[in-house]
């Protein structure tokens, strides 16, 4: 696992297939929270020490997902599939799946984030940065 | 004590006027913005120096817009600001207008949107605070992602959705302000191309450029500028709320509706079901769905099998998007919550023509803006 993350701010590789987001959970009110951030908690305000960091795993439950047919951006090639991933541990992210089309995608079937090649390769043709990126794992519970 | 706007004087509506949404154009947007003052001016038969206070719903022009425009009616040095709330941003200002009357700071105030699309991203973008999705999930696939989950929950099917495109646009075809002026099939809305999970284009709603305009007036403006009061449109409620932590796997729009319109509902005195209009923030076809429910206008998970029974037809239970909705109409941003004001007035003076809704005496207007906001008017005859 060499190559360079897309957003080492947002989650880290954890060995083998794992990818860990990276979280925050408030002290005060006990709220679980993705992205990082240190402004405050959304649901009660506390700030600073507060808000302390958390790993929030990759394995999740399927909510919802689309496939996107078109997209105004010229760095953005459709067709993709966007999943909405509610985390075991609280969160619920919407992340591009690695599936690229929704033919095995099923609400609540289990799903768990990978470290999945960028589409453009890094400048000067070296290896491509990993983004984060969700897969079905299993069938609907 | 805080008081809603009911408890103060009343302020009516008086005066309405449009510049027809339409594709961006070179027109510089005075133009828009003129034309639909000055059709409000004429509607209310009244002359601008009546006017004692601005209140601009534009989000894309920039700094410093109002003046520069409004300058062009003659100068009187009246109060004019620029009001920005994303897609609400209209809706606020006439919020801010109504309460500016009814709280007996002016007696006249004019309520006016006007945009014209721009490139510039979102503040949300530069929060220093990003998501995984890399840009990929914008606001299409925000619908497209809740479609899927209703879809599952309700049994619910593509065809349900479509619909309310086929019901807007068919409604919009009527309406010379209005930028899609075409009514579709069920077919037509299906076979468009497909944009994001369920929706085609066609239940998408056009961004263009356009202008509104919405003339607010007290008891007593009325009797002195002598406005006929058989016109007048009574300001019976005024709702605006911001988005809170819910429940991860709720529908967050449709939450904030809920509460919004309920406070909307409750203000004025009335019950969801009592609604003969509604104008509401169609961005998507979708949306209609989840908002009529949210709304207490159908129940849970009942509003596909009303929407094909007509009930939210012109003529139905509940007129829904009579103008043609963002949908149809389009959604210009800045005027949109304003035009969605006039078309209620239109509908409870009784002069919406094609369009008319027979004996409309309650309408309600609702807006969303991303970020996310939510502002709800109930609006009655008199």
């Amino acid at each position: 696992m060499s190559n360079e993350l897309s957003h080492p701010d947002l989650y880290r590789g954890s060995g083998g297939d794992s990818v860990e987001l990276l979280g925050i959970k408030c002290t005060r009110c006990g709220y679980v929270a993705f992205p990082r951030q240190t402004y405050g908690c959304e649901k009660c305000g506390a700030d600073g020490d507060a808000l302390s960091n958390v790993e929030l795993g990759s394995n999740g439950t399927l909510a919802s997902y689309a496939t996107v047919h078109m997209h105004q951006a010229k760095t953005i090639t459709a067709p993709f599939v966007i999943g909405e991933i509610a985390l075991d541990a609280g969160p619920t992210v919407r992340a591009t799946m690695v599936e690229g089309d929704d033919e095995s995608m099923q609400i609540g079937a289990r799903v768990a984030g990978r470290l999945h090649p960028a589409p453009t390769a890094a400048e000067g043709g070296g290896a491509p940065k990993l983004e984060l990126r969700f897969v079905v794992t299993g069938a609907r519970a | 004590m805080t008081k809603p706007i009911s408890a103060f004087r009343p302020a009516y509506v008086v005066g309405i006027g449009l510049h027809p949404y339409q594709r961006m154009t070179e027109t510089p947007y005075p133009v828009l913005g003129l034309a639909a003052v000055r059709e409000a001016l004429r509607d209310a038969r009244i002359d601008w120096p009546a006017v004692e206070s601005v209140y601009h719903g534009t989000a894309l022009l920039g700094m410093a817009s109002t003046r520069a425009m409004l300058r062009h009616l003659g100068g009187t040095g009246i109060p004019m600001q620029q009001v920005e709330n994303a897609s609400a941003s209209g809706s606020t200002a006439f919020r801010l207008a109504a309460l500016e009357v009814a709280t007996g700071v002016s007696d006249v105030a004019l309520a006016v949107g006007v945009d014209k699309p721009s490139g510039r991203p979102l503040a949300g973008s530069q929060t220093g605070i990003r998501g995984i999705e890399g840009g990929r999930v914008v606001p299409f696939t925000h619908f497209a992602l809740l479609a899927q989950r209703y879809i599952e929950r309700h049994d619910a099917s593509p065809e349900d959705f479509a619909r309310v495109a086929v019901k807007n646009h068919g409604n919009g075809a009527h309406n010379p302000y209005a930028q899609r002026q075409q009514a579709r099939t069920l077919i037509d809305v299906l076979n468009d191309p497909a944009i994001s999970g369920p929706l085609t284009r066609l239940q998408c709603c056009p961004v263009g450029e356009g202008a509104a305009a919405v003339i607010v007036a007290s008891e007593e403006a009325i009797g002195r500028l002598g406005i006929d009061r058989n016109r007048c449109v009574r300001v019976l409620s005024s709702a605006q709320r911001t988005e809170v932590v819910y429940a991860e796997s709720s529908n967050f729009d449709a939450e904030l509706t809920r509460q919004t319109t309920a406070q909307a509902i409750a203000e004025a005195g009335i019950k969801p079901t009592d609604l003969d209009v509604i104008e509401l923030h169609d961005a998507f076809s979708v949306e209609e769905i989840f908002y009529l429910e949210a709304m207490g206008v159908a129940g849970d998970g009942e509003a596909p099998a009303m929407l094909r029974s007509g009930a939210f037809d012109i003529g139905g239970d509940v007129a829904v998007s009579p103008s043609g909705g963002l949908l149809s109409m389009g959604h210009p941003i800045g005027p949109t919550g304003i035009g969605q004001i006039a078309e209620v007035t239109r509908q409870l003076r009784g002069e919406a023509g094609m369009r008319q809704h027979a004996n409309a005496r309650l309408g309600l207007a609702h807006m969303v803006g991303v970020g996310a906001v939510c502002v709800v008017h109930v609006l009655g005859t008199p």
